[in-house]
């Protein structure tokens, strides 16, 4: 989506003789944000070549991940540009289905977070009173778990597998968003528009859709980017551990632990998986930044 | 003063003991139980073995009395019972809990020791190579994972200065030095997380109290700078960054499960992780539930400090 809307804006002004405002415009608070938050807009470019790699894995990738005709632990080459594992497997088409593997668990496991957390904070919120204090005191009771240690026995509860480890990387990250969602519902509730339109006969659903929800999009959205590094951290950690996504499945976490049996002889496996696993949480992090600036600078500070 | 740290710790209680439930509840939904993981090996093993099996492991009781036998054994001091040994936790528990404390704390001690000054210096000398650094490091440090930055260690550790780490753990009483060279690396290496987030702190605590009045002040009237740094910039801006630390303690809990793991020192997180790979219930729930709780206390003695830090607090923010 993102590259389609870029692409129309540098061929718009040759097809057309006079350049739309909106486009122009568009594109130059895109320069702008460029010049003001550089690193931001690296960490948009890296993501945006991140999800071209996940989407095309197989026209980029040399090889199939899985097949093990290659020698064994070769170094970099031409032919193997990271070389391969101990299955004679080329490690680089390996890290690119890895980032297939790394993004879809990412905003699977995000996704179950945004609704689950969105809806929790918004009924909260809204409907303070007792749902509220048993809603929040379940929260708290998730937070006062180390993130990592609730992964892992949800993950260990539920076994190991693609699945299971978005809904261990999602459900630990529900509460923040249902904190991040209540506050900003209980900050414009009492809003004179809110107010008007309960006053003009708005049923709650109505309300919630048209006047709270489009309100609080803004921090959710930050959050949404910056919780997507810890997602991809989170089941690099899982898949590392041995208790994320499966062996035969390319995980960056999984092959980093796999490249650790061959370290001193062949260490580029876990040199390049663990590279993979750190520009792409930098990217997000970069982004969630960026992002939380142009947005909304009252943000600071929350969700890392 | 008094009453808000008696009403933070009566709210802590409830809080504990309904966390006890959830982590029971956990362990027991575990898919498969030991008896299977025991007999492995065989093919098929005989229903009345396994009904005794479960029986002698205290398996076969209804839940509720599961888990009141559970309240029960660590009330005693024995802390449950391993499904893998005859003898209590309390054994494996008590030569897990240094090791984790140790490292813990010699993580926050290097992530103080080197994140605090640099961050000042990042803060008076803006744009500076120092500056550079400490915003590289605290870029860095939050993005790079610490199994990596471990692994890259150890490679390096291992085939330049041809070091790796021992197999079993030194006691700082027995042997101090083997002990300090042992956890040095760990560490240091669970340290630089926190460390990234102490010098962005810092830098940025420090960036805004350098803009007060009473820092102009305290120049006009003359006095040096090196004091003024210290004694009135300083000092008021320590105050969110040792907040910030004291919460983020409780998260290397979580890494300390992964160094653990990797350095192979069997800590807390160790036999936490082992436990679940092994599906050992009570040493699972033990050793969750030790991190849930410090977790807790890390975060209620945080809250404290800094309400009697900043009376605001006390009055308003309790929830």
């Amino acid at each position: 989506m993102h590259t389609s809307t870029r692409a129309s804006a540098s061929t718009a002004p040759i097809s057309q003789p006079q350049p739309p405002s909106r486009l122009g415009a568009f594109g130059k608070g895109l320069a702008r944000s460029v010049r003001t938050n550089p690193t931001g807009a690296l960490g948009a470019v890296i993501v945006v070549l991140l999800v071209i790699t996940a989407l095309f894995a197989e026209t980029i990738a040399p090889y199939s991940p899985t097949r093990q005709g290659a020698p064994r632990l070769l170094p970099p080459s031409p032919e193997h540009l990271m070389g391969t594992d101990r299955l004679g497997r080329d490690i680089f088409s390996r890290v690119v289905f890895g980032t297939r593997v790394s993004l879809y668990v990412g905003f699977v496991a995000v996704t179950i977070a945004l609704i689950i957390g969105s809806i929790i904070g918004i009924v909260s919120g809204y409907w303070s009173g007792i749902t509220d204090s048993l809603l929040m005191r379940f929260m708290d009771m998730l937070l006062a778990f180390p993130g990592l240690v609730l992964a892992l026995l949800i993950a260990g509860l539920l076994g190991q597998g693609l699945t299971n480890t978005m809904i261990a990387v999602g459900i630990v990250a529900i509460p923040v968003y249902a904190r991040v969602t209540r506050a900003s519902v209980l900050e414009i509730v009492n809003r004179d528009y809110i107010l008007a339109a309960r006053a003009m006969g708005a049923g709650d659903r109505h309300t919630i859709s048209r006047h709270v929800l489009p309100n609080i999009l803004v921090p959710l959205i930050v959050l949404v980017t910056v919780s997507l590094s810890t997602a991809v951290l989170a089941e690099s950690s899982l898949s590392f551990l041995g208790l994320g996504v499966v062996p035969p499945n390319p995980s960056w976490g999984g092959m980093l632990a796999d490249g650790r049996t061959t370290l001193e002889i062949a260490p580029w496996q876990a040199i390049f998986a663990g590279a993979a696993i750190f520009v792409t949480v930098l990217a997000f992090n970069f982004l969630g930044d960026g992002l939380r600036d142009l947005l909304d600078p009252r943000m600071r500070g929350v969700g890392t | 003063m008094r009453t808000y740290i008696l009403r933070r710790v009566a709210l802590a209680i409830p809080t504990i003991f309904a966390l006890t439930i959830i982590v029971f509840l956990m362990v027991r939904l575990l898919p498969g139980d030991v008896v299977d993981a025991m007999s492995a090996g065989e093919v098929a093993i005989d229903p009345a073995r396994k009904e005794a099996m479960l029986k002698r492991l205290g398996l076969a009781e209804p839940l509720h009395i599961q888990y009141i036998n559970w309240l029960g054994e660590i009330a005693s001091g024995d802390l449950g019972y391993s499904l893998r040994s005859p003898l209590p936790l309390r054994k494996d528990f008590l030569s897990a809990l240094p090791i984790t404390f140790e490292l813990g704390l010699m993580a926050a001690f290097f992530a103080c020791i080197i994140g605090i000054p640099l961050g000042v210096l990042a803060a008076v000398k803006r744009n500076s190579p120092v500056d550079n650094l400490a915003r590289l490091i605290g870029t860095v440090g939050l993005a790079v994972p610490s199994f990596y930055l471990a692994t890259l260690v150890l490679l390096f550790t291992s085939t330049i200065l041809h070091w790796v780490p021992g197999l079993f753990w030194k006691s700082p009483l027995e042997d101090p030095i083997g002990n300090l060279q042992q956890m040095f690396l760990p560490s240091l290496v669970l340290s630089f997380g926190l460390m990234a987030i102490t010098v962005r702190m810092t830098r940025a605590t420090m960036q805004e109290v350098l803009t007060q009045d009473y820092v102009r002040t305290a120049h006009a009237k003359g006095l040096k700078t090196n004091p003024i740094l210290v004694r009135h910039a300083l000092r008021n801006a320590l105050i969110p960054v040792i907040t910030i630390i004291g919460v983020q303690l409780g998260y290397l809990l979580s890494g300390s499960v992964i160094i653990e793991q990797i350095f192979g020192l069997p800590g807390i997180g160790w036999f936490f992780l082992q436990g679940l790979l092994q599906r050992d219930y009570p040493a699972v729930q033990l050793m969750a539930l030790f991190m849930v709780v410090l977790f807790i206390i890390l975060n209620l003695v945080t809250d404290i400090i800094y309400a009697y830090v900043d009376p605001r607090i006390r009055f308003h923010g309790a929830d």
